[in-house]
């Protein structure tokens, strides 16, 4: 069961990650925010789960180089890896658009 | 795009992206047709990448997992979609009604079912044709009295929808005065089909001339 | 017991007791193979009706301001196309088939719930058929296959169509959560022993990761559907701009269903891809692990592509960035298949044959589609592109080529185990080429239609705007298709009545599935395999004949039991034996009083929905009797010599499971509420609203009371371990607390909320607490249920399977209230 959660938790993470800043974007805008603070909390969170996802992948890798990696272990690895990239590439629009409503 | 060349008029229409006007509707027919180059070179990769597997070779080699997983699935798109989600970020950026542009000109867009409405300065000019100048950005701001229907005209820039409740804008600009044609892009039940509206570009002095004169 | 019986013999004891008789009892089938059969044949004569409706609508286009129907009729034929397609056709067909080969693939006996797919099955039908019928009364849904609010309101929309899809659609979905819940539960836990996740043939990943999305996505369309119709038959104002509600409210709940929708469908075909295209390239599929990372990517990323549908609605631009780099990456993965696939068969010796033809179609079709959509992934072409017909063309050549042409492979492929019989493809050929060459001449030029400004449901255009000749082309197109469509179905069909006799495993695949009897027996396995790799027949070819002998697990008929073994999730060991239902035709009463229910509520009948919903619980309840065992048996012989416990006995049996996904599925649907409340709040217009709730802390807490006290005193109960009079009695409490609960969640609605009809606000609280109610009452069934079943013998320490079910719905409701009632009692208090 958690071996299971553990393959899956970098995609959680994503998840996580859309809808917290889609969702702030929303709240900065009716809110209204500015630009600038809006941009910084954009930051803050994409990076807080960047980190988050870096740290399970850092386990993965540490978990399947100590020992003889079986199937779920080389399945968390490549999921999780997969899950950080797919969370980079769907923050970067906050560094090349601008966050204005 | 022979056969459509062929087709009669090939990519010119009253309603056709393909036949731009303006520098927003310039921008994404440009935009088109390079996507369309790089989609035909990745479709006729994967064809013939298929096709060369039936032909008979007795020797094959050890299969390169990495070669094909690795470059073909993983590195080849990344690299070729980070390059058009940066560009289309970019070119995305530039259309958008974001502060005031030199000499602008705001009109409001009231859509109901089937027929559009369009005030300038809170006059109503007319229902069901649109008279802006040419060579300035007009800001459309467009709503809905009663049912989701879509400001669209094809030959200026993209679409935005009518949204009871809601106010959205649209920022267009003509380059070549004449009149062009919009439509609703949005189902709105039986009269849908019909609900278009025509759009006429004045220079900017017969803009003026045009809007001095009707002024009561 | 094992090993002394004959196959003859053992064939005949197994069929008599996994048959199904002739005659009226086949209305009785429980069987996987008979019911996956029977969800093909009526997805492909749903696929008729809404190809039929396919021609109609390009008759119409086929010349400028035709005037072969007008724009009413028009306006039901499009919206009718779509939803026959997307509800009625494509996902039962993949469920049919997932149903047929699943089983069989993972070396098992049957689903873990063989009434759930059979009450699924009739759902589906009578759901179907009311919409069908709807169709030819001249009342079908006529607001697009997405029915966008305000035109689907009651206002814009005042006749019954709308209710025919929003009812008539949900009723078909209980048939596919139900799908799903069985499909994840059987591939995780009953797969052959020693089948660990890692030896399950990767037909078996496409479908658990399909089955947890549907799972996921369906609920918010369930919801969304529930809101509409509540809206529209009692007006409470959810989508009305100006009472606080908002027409995007109903866009952002279709499409987190609708995206995921779309995917669902491809995922399964690609799958039969995955199974199909290894064997005729001869060579295993390279970067097995690899796409399994990809279809766990493209489960998840789905999820977060919906507003890619809405990226002219006025979102901002950053918010639509997110999205639109979301659908990118969704190709990735997508990819990663694509170039597995080829390189498979760059590596393998491909056979020239009818299946992997209609493979080339799919690459060539599909391939194309996915590039028409990273284009409409782009946000500033989407503005041009969006709601015109390149949209049309895009979508039917990932659809056509992502699901149809696989759908076509597998079906010449899976044809000689479905029938028996030797497959000439001759005509199939024919059929190939005609749907090929038609579909591109159909669809190809309709990407420029599109961009030379054709909006989408437009029932004419004038002659002057250049699309005359692009539509004439397309109408052509579509007939070339139909034809082929039709020679397609010929085939099969001269192939199952006249076939001759053909021998088992013709590919040579090396998956369980040919190890059946071709066709197929009821019992599918005389007795169950040990597996030691994917490749189960390539390790022992000999595989088949030992089972039918009765050398695997369970090589015997005993007690007039049908039992199969169910194994853990990860390594697939022997955990349990299951036990499962016997052939009955509650699953078809049971469906017949579900619609009954529904019949109630669109033709505003609602006593007669009462007398549905109160039949079609008490008919669920009467599934039980007989389930269970009334005394505690220990270990059972299994076969080779071991034994195992009975699944009432055991720690997690599939039933438990079952309440887990659905609970999850639930909890998607509350969620999806909350998300209601908190959108329409920062998004609508007129919000704050005038009234607010007065008090409701005392009606909450008595509510909370009941529920908490429900959920400790089922604990109570499964502690009392054999001890039936304390059981007995904490049950008894249970229930009344569970009242207590139900009535407090009454009050509330009657006396602390505002008016419902006059503001969204306070119709979505409103709904908030309608669901604590609802699921108080079942609460107060389960607890009242567990105290019949331990008066009858059925509970004991051994065997708490009843109340560890009810334990979890207690939970959950507990853990659902609580929220509810923090999000009905704060949210007033920061809004003023």
């Amino acid at each position: 069961m958690t071996s299971g959660l553990r393959a899956i938790a970098g995609f959680l993470i994503w998840a996580s990650a859309l809808s917290l800043l889609y969702g702030t974007l929303s709240l900065a805008c009716a809110w209204g925010l500015g630009p600038a603070v809006t941009l910084a909390v954009l930051l803050i969170l994409w990076l807080a789960h960047l980190a988050l996802g870096g740290a399970i992948l850092i386990g993965d890798v540490r978990f399947a180089r100590g020992q003889d990696a079986g199937f779920g272990q080389r399945l968390s690895l490549g999921a999780n890896a997969a899950a950080l990239g797919a969370t980079l590439f769907t923050g970067l629009p906050i560094v090349i658009a601008s966050p204005t409503c | 795009m022979l056969p459509a060349a062929a087709m009669g008029g090939g990519c010119s229409g009253p309603l056709s992206t393909l036949d731009p006007a303006g520098p927003n509707a310039v921008s994404v027919a440009h935009l088109w047709w390079m996507m369309l180059a790089g989609a035909a070179a990745i479709l006729a990769l994967v064809i013939i990448l298929f096709l060369v597997a039936f032909v008979r070779r007795d020797e094959r080699g050890p299969v390169r997992e990495r070669l094909w997983i690795g470059v073909g699935g993983f590195a080849f798109p990344v690299v070729v979609l980070s390059v058009l989600l940066v560009y289309a970020l970019l070119r995305g950026e530039e259309l958008l009604p974001r502060g005031s542009a030199p000499g602008a000109i705001t009109i409001d867009a009231v859509s109901r079912q089937f027929s559009w409405e369009f005030r300038t300065g809170g006059r109503l000019e007319s229902s069901g044709r649109l008279i802006i100048p040419t060579g300035r950005a007009v800001d459309v701001r467009v709503t809905s009295e009663d049912v989701i229907h879509s400001f669209w005209i094809p030959r200026l820039g993209g679409k935005i929808d009518a949204i009871p409740g809601h106010v959205n804008v649209v920022r267009l600009t003509a380059d070549v005065p004449g009149i062009y044609r919009g439509q609703c892009a949005e189902y709105c039940g039986t009269g849908h089909s019909g609900m278009s509206f025509e759009v006429e570009a004045l220079e900017p002095a017969a803009y003026d001339r045009r809007m001095a004169g009707a002024a009561p | 017991m094992s090993g002394e019986i004959s196959p003859i013999r053992l064939h005949k004891e197994l069929s008599r007791i996994w048959g199904t008789p002739p005659g009226w009892a086949r209305l009785s089938a429980v069987n996987h193979t008979v019911v996956g059969r029977r969800f093909m044949l009526a997805a492909f004569i749903f696929f008729a009706i809404g190809g039929l409706l396919a021609m109609i609508i390009r008759v119409q286009l086929a010349t400028p301001e035709s005037t072969f129907i007008g724009p009413e009729i028009y306006g039901q034929i499009f919206t009718m196309h779509g939803t026959v397609m997307m509800f009625l056709f494509a996902i039962p067909m993949f469920e049919g088939m997932a149903l047929y080969l699943l089983p069989k693939m993972l070396g098992s006996r049957d689903l873990a719930f063989p009434r759930l797919s059979a009450y699924g099955f009739w759902c589906y039908v009578f759901g179907g058929s009311i919409l069908i019928l709807a169709l030819l009364a001249g009342v079908a849904p006529d607001a697009g296959w997405f029915m966008y609010t305000p035109l689907s309101s009651g206002r814009y929309s005042p006749g019954i169509n709308a209710d025919v899809w929003l009812i008539g659609i949900t009723f078909v979905e209980i048939s596919a959560i139900g799908a799903a819940i069985e499909i994840v539960v059987t591939i995780l836990k009953l797969r052959a022993p020693g089948m660990s996740l890692a030896r399950m043939p990767i037909m078996a990943w496409y479908l658990l990761v399909t089955a947890l999305m549907m799972l996921v996505g369906f609920p918010p369309l369930i919801l969304g559907s529930i809101l509409l119709e509540v809206e529209r038959a009692f007006d409470w104002p959810f989508f009305d701009p100006t009472r606080g509600g908002d027409a995007l409210l109903w866009q952002h709940l279709f499409w987190l269903f609708g995206h995921p929708e779309v995917y669902i469908i491809f995922l399964p075909a690609a799958g039969a891809v995955s199974m199909i295209l290894p064997v005729l390239a001869r060579h295993p599929l390279i970067g097995h692990n690899w796409i399994v990372v990809s279809v766990i990517g493209v489960g998840f990323l789905s999820f977060g592509l919906w507003v890619h549908h809405m990226f002219t609605v006025g979102i901002p631009h950053l918010g639509q960035a997110f999205f639109s780099a979301a659908s990118m990456l969704v190709a990735i993965p997508t990819g990663v298949q694509i170039f597995a696939w080829l390189g498979t068969l760059m590596a393998g010796r491909p056979q020239r044959v009818l299946p992997m033809l209609f493979l080339f179609g799919f690459f060539f079709v599909f391939v194309l589609g996915g590039l028409t959509g990273v284009m409409l992934a782009v946000v500033p072409f989407n503005w041009q592109a969006h709601d015109t017909h390149f949209v049309v063309a895009h979508l039917h050549y990932v659809l056509v080529g992502g699901f149809i042409f696989p759908m076509l492979a597998a079906a010449y492929y899976w044809l000689p185990h479905l029938t028996g019989r030797e497959t000439s493809y001759h005509l199939g050929y024919v059929s190939f080429w005609l749907i090929f060459i038609g579909f591109n001449v159909t669809f190809f030029l309709m990407h420029l239609t599109g961009l030379r400004g054709m909006p989408r449901r437009i029932e004419a255009y004038p002659a002057e705007l250049g699309w005359e000749t692009l539509n004439l082309i397309s109408s052509v197109g579509g007939f070339l298709m139909a034809i082929g469509f039709a020679l397609f179905a010929t085939d099969v069909t001269l192939q199952m009545l006249y076939g001759r006799r053909a021998r088992r495993n013709p590919w040579r695949a090396e998956t369980l599935e040919w190890a059946t009897p071709v066709p197929p027996t009821s019992y599918a396995f005389a007795s169950l395999p040990v597996v030691g790799s994917r490749r189960p027949l390539e390790d022992d070819p000999d595989l088949p004949r030992k089972l039918a002998a009765g050398e695997g697990y369970l090589g015997f008929a005993r007690n007039n039991w049908m039992e199969v073994l169910s194994v853990s999730t990860g390594g697939g060991d022997i955990d349990h034996l299951v036990m499962l239902p016997r052939r009955t035709f509650l699953p078809l009463w049971t469906a017949l009083a579900t619609g009954v229910f529904f019949l109630g509520l669109l033709f505003k009948l609602y006593w007669l929905s009462g007398i549905g919903l109160i039949v079609t619980v008490g008919l669920l309840l009467r599934w039980t009797k007989g389930m269970g065992l009334q005394r505690d048996h220990g270990p059972l012989e299994i076969g080779r010599g071991e034994s195992a416990l009975a699944h009432y006995e055991a720690d997690y049996p599939p039933s438990r499971w079952a309440m887990i996904f659905a609970l999850l599925a639930d909890g998607i649907l509350f969620g999806s509420l909350a998300f209601a409340l908190l959108f329409l709040w920062v998004v609508a217009p007129a919000w704050p609203p005038a009234d607010l709730i007065s008090g409701g802390w005392l009606q909450a807490f008595a509510l909370m009371a009941g529920l908490g006290a429900s959920a400790m005193l089922t604990r109570r109960a499964i502690r009392s371990g054999d001890d039936a009079t304390p059981r007995e009695r904490s049950l008894l409490l249970a229930a009344a607390t569970g009242l207590m609960a139900v009535a407090a969640a009454a009050l509330f609605f009657m006396s602390v909320l505002p008016d419902p009809t006059r503001h969204a606000y306070a119709a979505v609280t409103a709904a908030l607490v309608v669901y604590c109610l609802v699921h108080a009452a079942v609460g107060v069934i389960f607890s009242a249920y567990g105290l019949y079943r331990s008066k009858t013998g059925y509970v004991s320490a051994a065997r708490r399977l009843d109340l560890v079910i009810a334990q979890h719905w207690h939970d959950y409701t507990f853990a659902t209230a609580l929220i509810a009632m923090v999000l009905v009692l704060v949210v007033p208090m920061v809004m003023t």
